[in-house]
């Protein structure tokens, strides 16, 4: 009898990694969005040192804190990271590792590391010293531990190695996860209005964070873009969701007219001068020169590339006018370089990565699985479409970067982990 | 009402109920019933996913054909601000202007690098920005406050005002022009801005302040060689002297930094790097340019009459004798080199000289007229004019406006910087007077018209048509021979010489002398060619007077390679100030050498030329005697001109020189001393001397400067002035002190020209 039971485990013993089934199609399109990333990230990058445009040069250039090398290296560890996940079998993680698996499954671990972040920054921004500049634009604050660009903390940075990541991209991967875990445990509750009103709270806490407490509304806004999707579409009663949402778009939109009815016309204002300057800008450009100059270099910059672009390399914008070449305007000079054709490139890419991943979330038979790849078609979708968007000036300006093609590290490296996910996830479906 | 209460309190508690049922749920704590029909699909999520990836797919849509709308319509708009951005990101590259060195190597003009100072707003705006604290834009303030002295308040205000401002010069003069600033100036805020940056640091950093490069021109000797060197303008361009005439060689080129689109349309950053000007190494030797400016200043202060001291004009030239090379050339009044605006009116001229001038100036604008209107200056009151009324006899008070008043001293100190600024040697123009005996005694031997032993009785004066010339021995110096008339410098017996040279071959001479450009490598040499005689107006009487010198004008530089060339055998060479042209690592570039333009008088002309020459420093007779330097033997020329001016020449008013060559046997100086109305109450008789004493006082100083050694034996006095300027010599024989001669000193008195009455 024992060994009967025995012999039956170790028949039902599932294999740690299993990849048969792997959707390749995505795995394809975010590597060619990686190779994008690198050629354009390079092309940004190259003109800084004159005429040593080797990629050796570029690759260790310290003007531009090695952005190539960096970004060089967090693709590649996204591509590991996301095989590995989209390869573990759960199953198989389930039989070897209950104990950690019953740990990953509660949503109360993702939510207190994504707020723990926020809080460590608002901690640190008081009680440590400032340490000094890290180069013209970043400075190192926090007795070594945050480092600050354009008044805002978005990096947490480990002093001794020298490391720095940005919480708010993590917390994106964590907290999608968590609250697909909060659905699935309670999503009934979302059929009443006070359940929407609670799933909103908690939502609410982390984006309240990220805003205030690191000063990055950008990533608010995605952050909350993303937990309120998911909700929209997990809860049950459309009634109720519809009306919270047709308040909430109210809402917004007045506080943008107050905010830019108060402010216009006038030199200097006292509520959120920041924000209202890039409204007015967005709406008025050329009664803000300074603020809308930004805006208008990536529009030069994708109309002077035409239809067919100006050829790789040969951007003029990229030289000393178009700021944040290889980050946050990156479209642009895709533009200009590419030229339509290069931007329409881009976007039938990420047209057919949302596709896929769509399939997926339309075929997927849990609840779970589903609501994480609607997560991630939030996550990529809302960033790229807001991106795009301020880089032709269709929304004001904010700086969010274009997924998988932007520079950086932990934007990059979480992005394909997510990839990762949805990708394990379609493996159940190829199996049916 | 209770109800209510009742109900409401249900109401809370029903809600804590599912709020709390809810929490528990989605965090996992206990066990609960899962959402639905958990693992089979939801219809209705499956149809709000289908309508996300529909609104998804509309947004890019939407994005795709603004994309296209910007491209299609917007398209050659944005080029154009694309390539009309790109192009004021020029830098210019200041280049080093060429050094000025003498023979010695002793610099004369080089630069110094200054610095201006440029306050970049936009990178202090973004660092306190970062930083979030905006006492980085103090801290900026403060340090330029307090190592510059700037406003700091004024600062502050112009960094919030212009945050977007990278490049603001701030180093400005009281008139707002950029100035650069010494290194030492703002050696303290770089050294503070460096600290205050380096890690460990206690003070804050101070961002926004750069320095920008820039040369300045610095003559370390000031006024030394002035008329030489000329001076460098506020626009950095050479201005009179070797500053003006080696202008392209010294300037070089500034270099640039620029944005610039390769053939593959690659924006790369060009740099073309500036050239650095040529220096110029100088035949003129520093140290006797020293000592002859040193000579010169000493003369004119000794000259001090009617409340002025010096002459208008004190021209000193020395060359080599066998090369044409200017070892030392200056014309008193000097002016700093490094202030060359900086020239007083009141040390050149007198109050009378000014009121004169002020008068010459109104009359020229047409304010006043008549000939004897004079200005009138007195404290507390404005200038005025007085013009003698001619119908009442009575004098007219003109009263000038402030306006008038201004524009006469504006050309007052314009007239006064052009005189001083422009070299006396080479740009003015005077009549030689005897000096030109040389000239015309060389032109008689080498035509052979005139032979050693043709003599003249001179008995004080002779008549020439309508003019009658005097002797500058008034009762006649006796005459002699040819060489004892060049000794006594006869003016009668010249007007002889010249007749029996005749027209033609005079005028077949001098065109070698006069009214020619020697070629010397200055700016502002004249040629006085319309001020020299020709065919047509050398007539009887301008061929006696122009035999001794008058009547014609030439200028230094003329004279003495005119002269030179008759006592080196015949060769006139062509003057030279600089040797050679080096480029910034020391390479010749260009070397100049010696150059003879033609050959004027044969070689036996000149040695006979020389022993006459001699002859006036030596015999008791000669003009010249008090040249004699101690311990050396020359020989040269005494002139004294008169001057010609409005209404004929101008009374007591002359132009003393001496011509001189040394050593006598050998010569390799020359020296022209030409003193221009020397300030002493009697200009008629004796000015000469000032011009001998001048050339004694340099040639005792230089002769034993460059080992020439002396030849003549010392008296006791003489040795004794030696010491006392320092100059040690050895084997030389002291002599019994002869008493000198005082009796008859032959002071060359002037021969004057007296004019037909009308």
């Amino acid at each position: 009898m024992k060994e009967n039971v025995s012999e039956k485990k170790n028949k039902v013993k599932e294999k740690l990694f299993s990849g048969k089934e792997i959707d390749i199609s995505i795995i394809f399109i975010a590597i060619f969005l990686s190779v994008f990333c690198l050629v354009f990230v390079y092309s940004a990058l190259a003109f800084e040192e004159g005429a040593s445009k080797t990629i050796l040069k570029v690759l260790t250039l310290k003007s531009s804190d090695r952005t190539l090398l960096k970004t060089t290296v967090y693709i590649v560890a996204g591509i590991v990271g996301m095989l590995v996940l989209a390869l573990a079998n759960v199953k198989g993680f389930n039989q070897k590792f209950p104990l950690v698996m019953k740990v990953l499954s509660n949503p109360i671990v993702y939510y207190i590391i994504s707020c723990g972040m926020f809080v460590f920054i608002e901690i640190m921004k008081h009680v440590g010293a400032d340490v000094g500049g890290e180069s013209e634009k970043t400075a190192i604050v926090g007795g070594g531990w945050l480092l600050k660009a354009n008044g805002a903390y978005r990096w947490i940075r480990i002093p001794g190695l020298n490391v720095s990541f940005q919480p708010s991209e993590i917390a994106k991967f964590l907290l999608i996860i968590c609250f697909a875990i909060i659905i699935y445990n309670a999503g009934m509750s979302l059929k009443y209005k006070r359940g929407i009103f609670l799933y909103l709270l908690i939502a609410g806490i982390p984006t309240f964070f990220i805003y205030e407490f690191s000063s990055d509304m950008s990533s608010a806004i995605v952050m909350f873009g993303i937990l309120f999707i998911m909700m929209f579409v997990a809860a049950p009663n459309l009634k109720n969701s519809l009306l919270i949402t047709a308040v909430m778009f109210l809402l917004v939109g007045l506080l943008f007219t107050g905010l830019i009815a108060i402010n216009h016309g006038k030199e200097e204002s006292d509520i959120h001068p920041y924000q209202a300057k890039r409204l007015l800008a967005w709406l008025y450009p050329d009664e803000y020169p300074a603020s809308a100059d930004q805006t208008n270099q990536a529009l030069y910059a994708i109309g002077s590339g035409g239809y067919l672009g100006e050829g790789i390399g040969n951007s003029m914008q990229k030289i000393k006018k178009l700021p944040e070449a290889q980050n946050d305007m990156i479209f642009a000079l895709i533009c200009e370089e590419l030229g339509f054709a290069g931007g329409l490139i881009v976007i039938l890419l990420y047209f057919v990565l949302i596709f896929r991943m769509y399939m997926i979330a339309q075929n997927t038979d849990s609840l779970f699985e589903r609501m994480v790849v609607v997560g991630v078609i939030a996550h990529v979708g809302l960033q790229v479409i807001i991106n795009i968007c301020v880089v032709t000036r269709l929304f004001p300006n904010t700086g969010i970067p274009l997924p998988l093609i932007s520079s950086g590290g932990s934007s990059i490296l979480f992005m394909y982990l997510e990839l990762g996910l949805v990708l394990n996830i379609g493996k159940s479906i190829a199996r049916k | 009402m209770e109800g209510f209460l009742k109900k409401c309190l249900q109401y809370i508690h029903e809600t804590n109920l599912f709020l709390g049922e809810s929490f528990r749920r989605m965090f996992g704590f206990g066990k609960f019933e899962k959402y639905g029909d958990k693992d089979n699909k939801s219809n209705q999520q499956v149809a709000l996913i289908r309508v996300l990836f529909i609104l998804l797919t509309i947004s890019f849509v939407i994005i795709v054909l603004r994309l296209s709308y910007i491209v299609t319509f917007k398209g050659e708009e944005y080029k154009r601000m694309v390539y009309s951005q790109r192009q004021a990101s020029d830098i210019v590259i200041p280049c080093e202007r060429g050094s000025i060195y003498d023979a010695k190597g002793t610099v004369l003009a080089s630069n110094i690098k200054k610095y201006i100072v440029i306050l970049d707003a936009k990178q202090v705006t973004d660092y306190a920005k970062q930083m979030g604290n905006s006492a980085y834009i103090e801290e900026t303030a403060e340090a330029l406050n307090k190592y510059l002295g700037y406003d700091k308040q004024q600062i502050v205000d112009f960094i919030y005002n212009n945050p977007k401002d990278a490049y603001e010069r701030i180093s400005k003069d009281e008139n707002g022009k950029v100035i650069a600033l010494d290194a030492e100036t703002v050696k303290p805020l770089m050294d503070a801005i460096a600290a205050s940056k380096e890690k460990g640091s206690t003070t804050k950093p101070i961002y926004g302040i750069q320095f920008e490069d820039s040369y300045s021109r610095i003559y370390p000797n000031n006024s030394l060689a002035c008329d030489l060197l000329g001076y460098v303008n506020d626009g950095d361009v050479g201005m009179y002297g070797l500053e003006q005439y080696y202008e392209e060689d010294l300037k070089g080129v500034n270099g640039r930094s620029f944005g610039y689109i390769n053939d593959y349309t690659n924006l790369e950053r060009q740099i073309v790097p500036a050239q650095n000007g040529n220096s110029l190494i100088l035949n003129v030797d520093a140290s006797i340019q020293r000592i002859v400016e040193k000579k010169i200043v000493e003369v004119n202060e000794s000259m001090d009459y009617d409340d002025r001291s010096g002459s208008y004009n004190t021209g000193v030239i020395i060359m080599e004798c066998d090369t044409g090379n200017v070892l030392a050339m200056a014309g008193w009044p000097f002016y700093d080199l490094n202030n060359p605006r900086e020239v007083s009116v009141d040390k050149y001229y007198s109050t009378k000289q000014i009121n004169e001038l002020m008068s010459q100036f109104a009359k020229k604008e047409g304010w006043v007229n008549g000939i004897s209107s004079n200005i009138f200056i007195e404290e507390d009151k404005p200038p005025y004019f007085k013009v003698l009324n001619e119908e009442t006899g009575k004098d007219d008070v003109v009263m000038l406006t402030q306006e008038q008043i201004d524009k006469l001293d504006d050309d007052l100190s314009g007239y006064v910087r052009d005189g001083v600024w422009k070299n006396f040697c080479i740009s003015d123009t005077y009549e030689p007077g005897s000096v030109a005996k040389t000239i015309t005694t060389a032109i008689g031997l080498d035509s052979g018209k005139l032979v050693p032993s043709d003599s003249f009785s001179c008995n004080g004066v002779i008549e020439v048509l309508d003019r009658t010339i005097h002797c500058s021995h008034r009762w006649g110096c006796g005459g002699g021979d040819l060489r004892m008339c060049l000794v006594k410098s006869c003016n009668p017996a010249y007007t002889q010489f010249g007749k029996k040279i005749g027209k033609e071959t005079f005028l077949e001479y001098t065109k070698d002398f006069y009214g020619i450009r020697t070629g010397i490598d200055l700016t502002g040499e004249v040629s006085a060619e319309n001020l020299v005689f020709n065919e047509k107006t050398l007539n009887t009487t301008e061929l006696a007077t122009a035999s001794f010198g008058q009547g014609f004008n030439a200028t230094m530089i003329q004279m003495i390679c005119g002269f030179n060339s008759l006592i080196n055998g015949g060769q006139y060479y062509e003057p030279h100030v600089v040797n050679r042209i080096v480029d910034e690592n020391g390479c010749i570039v260009k070397n100049i050498e010696p150059k003879i333009l033609k050959q004027t008088v044969s070689e036996s002309t000149s040695d006979k030329l020389k022993d006459y020459c001699i002859g006036v420093v030596e015999e008791s007779e000669g003009t010249g005697k008090k040249s004699r330097p101690a311990g050396y033997r020359i020989g040269g020329k005494t002139g004294t001109a008169q001057i010609s001016g409005v209404g004929g020449y101008q009374a007591g008013q002359y132009v003393v020189s001496f011509m001189s060559f040394a050593p006598a046997d050998d010569p390799q100086l020359v020296m022209y001393v030409v003193i221009d109305r020397p300030n002493i109450p009697d200009q008629s008789s004796g000015a000469v001397n000032q011009a001998c004493q001048l050339t004694r006082d340099i040639y005792t100083e230089v002769l034993p400067y460059l080992n020439i050694p002396m030849t003549e034996p010392l008296t006791e006095s003489e040795y004794e002035e030696l010491l006392e300027k320092g100059i040690y010599t050895s084997n030389i024989v002291i002599e019994e002190d002869i008493p000198e001669d005082n009796t008859d000193i032959a002071d060359e008195m002037t021969g004057e020209i007296i004019e037909p009455a009308n």
